[in-house]
């Protein structure tokens, strides 16, 4: 039964084993083990993140993308923490999943609407230039005068080896840079299980994560439940940092190919948790 | 469109928003770009008759979250963060234990933010929720586009220093004997614009 009514979301749909190209199993011991996420960095490009909640396990650096005086946009440092929430619960879900992983925020919100895709975009850059191993963007934009530009710079991501996990939208409508080939994409399933994982048969979201009454850290200390593709998507940004622990020398590609060998939902293999 | 028609269409949006989660209240807000915050326009519920013209910052709270990346969200318990109802909630008279927002957009720029506050969410489930709301603030995007045009229209008309009212002061200054060229004038303006 579809129990998720947002967009681009799991239908529940199996995959055959020949869609994966691995005639012997990958499984998440190979995957992972017991990897936490040690020795790689993340950059949660969002609200800000509350370096101070115990459930973040602070030294989160704090940057915010901003205007300067020139009208040009610049990646400093930050101290204003995490403005609407939305941000904390991400690093806060990575945290769950990757307690070694590095996190740094970067602040995108502006005043000026007009100006947040210019944000988007100046944070992005910043993010590829300084070589994160993962890039956490629950946030997309629908203006097609930004696309051009943020599919250069997911472009450029691709090569270096820096992996953008980017969430799909909510409603059933194309931005991006989720839509890019060279983004990995995320959508919600309902299973409650932070580390089910399904691997998407009808792009172009790439897999499904728990995206539905997940609970978050919030900043002031406490937790809130919420629901959002916005948070399906750290949970694969959390077991990626898993993975590139174990294989460092992996990209977008293998990392791709990995999270579908290790999906709950390829017929003829066990999966985690049923649906 | 007049004005009174622009209020009717927002008050009649948050009736129905509030109505539909049969919600403690809801309230319309519409980004202000000269002030870059977002400004209460319309409001049904506990508290409607002290939001109208207050205006929040745009790039702080769950309002500026939507409205900055164009996504739908629930909260609840929203009633333990401090940080969200210390000073405005107090001044409302509602302080809410769950938040649904979502963007009102209008070819892909945000117009503003439909809130719901404690919205009923038992027997429709929160995802529902957020479908519901988008909907209802998909079906008043258009409405809101004309009118917010229509104000800037206004506005630029009102602007005694505005190019528009310089424009009408200089046409103004032409004699009636000269009646045939201002047409003449209007004709070929008309012309270049469509």
């Amino acid at each position: 039964m579809r129990t998720v009514r947002f967009a681009h979301t799991s239908l529940g749909a199996t995959v055959p084993p020949d869609t994966i190209p691995l005639p012997a199993a990958v499984d998440r011991a190979w995957a992972w083990g017991s990897a936490t996420g040690r020795g790689v960095r993340v950059c949660v490009i969002d609200s800000g993140v509350d370096p101070t909640h115990p459930l973040v396990g602070g030294g989160v650096p704090l940057y915010v993308a901003q205007e300067d005086d020139e009208g040009g946009w610049r990646v400093v440092p930050d101290e204003a923490g995490d403005v609407a929430g939305h941000g904390t619960a991400c690093a806060g879900i990575i945290r769950a999943l990757a307690p070694d992983a590095e996190t740094t925020s970067v602040r995108v919100l502006t005043k000026n609407l007009r100006g947040n895709g210019e944000a988007m975009l100046a944070a992005l850059s910043w993010a590829v230039d300084e070589g994160f191993d993962l890039v956490n963007m629950s946030l997309s934009t629908r203006k097609e005068s930004l696309k051009e530009r943020l599919h250069d710079l997911a472009d450029r991501a691709w090569f270096k080896g820096v992996t953008l996990v980017s969430a799909a939208h909510n409603s059933p409508i194309i931005s991006y840079p989720w839509r890019f080939p060279s983004v990995i994409s995320v959508g919600s399933h309902a299973v409650d299980d932070p580390e089910y994982l399904e691997v998407n048969p009808d792009p172009p979201v790439d897999v499904f994560a728990p995206g539905v009454n997940v609970r978050v850290p919030w900043p002031g200390g406490g937790t809130k439940v919420v629901s959002g593709n916005s948070f399906a998507t750290p949970h694969v940004v959390g077991l990626s940092a898993r993975v590139l622990e174990r294989h460092p020398r992996f990209r977008t590609a293998q990392l791709r190919q990995v999270l579908a060998a290790v999906a709950d939902n390829v017929d003829g293999r066990p999966a985690r948790s049923r649906p | 469109m007049n004005t009174s028609t622009h209020d009717e269409i927002l008050r009649s949006t948050v009736r129905l928003a509030r109505l539909s989660f049969a919600a403690a209240a809801a309230s319309v807000c519409l980004y202000d770009q000269e002030s870059e915050s977002l400004v209460f326009e319309a409001s049904s519920g506990q508290g409607e008759d002290r939001l109208i013209g207050v205006s929040i910052p745009a790039d702080v709270g769950i309002a500026g979250w939507v409205a900055n990346t164009g996504e739908p969200i629930v909260v609840r318990g929203v009633a333990d963060d401090d940080r969200f109802n210390a000073d405005f909630a107090e001044g409302t008279g509602l302080v809410p234990d769950t938040i649904l927002a979502a963007p009102i957009e209008h070819d892909g720029e945000v117009l503003g933010v439909l809130e719901v506050l404690d919205p009923r969410l038992d027997g429709v489930g929160e995802l529902s929720a957020i479908d519901l709301l988008t909907e209802l603030a998909n079906q008043s995007c258009a409405a809101l586009a004309l009118m917010l045009q229509d104000r800037r229209e206004r506005a630029r008309r009102t602007d005694p220093s505005g190019a528009v009212t310089q424009f009408a002061a200089l046409l103004d200054r032409v004699g009636p004997e000269k009646e045939d060229a201002l047409q003449d004038l209007v004709n070929a303006l008309t012309k270049l614009l469509t």
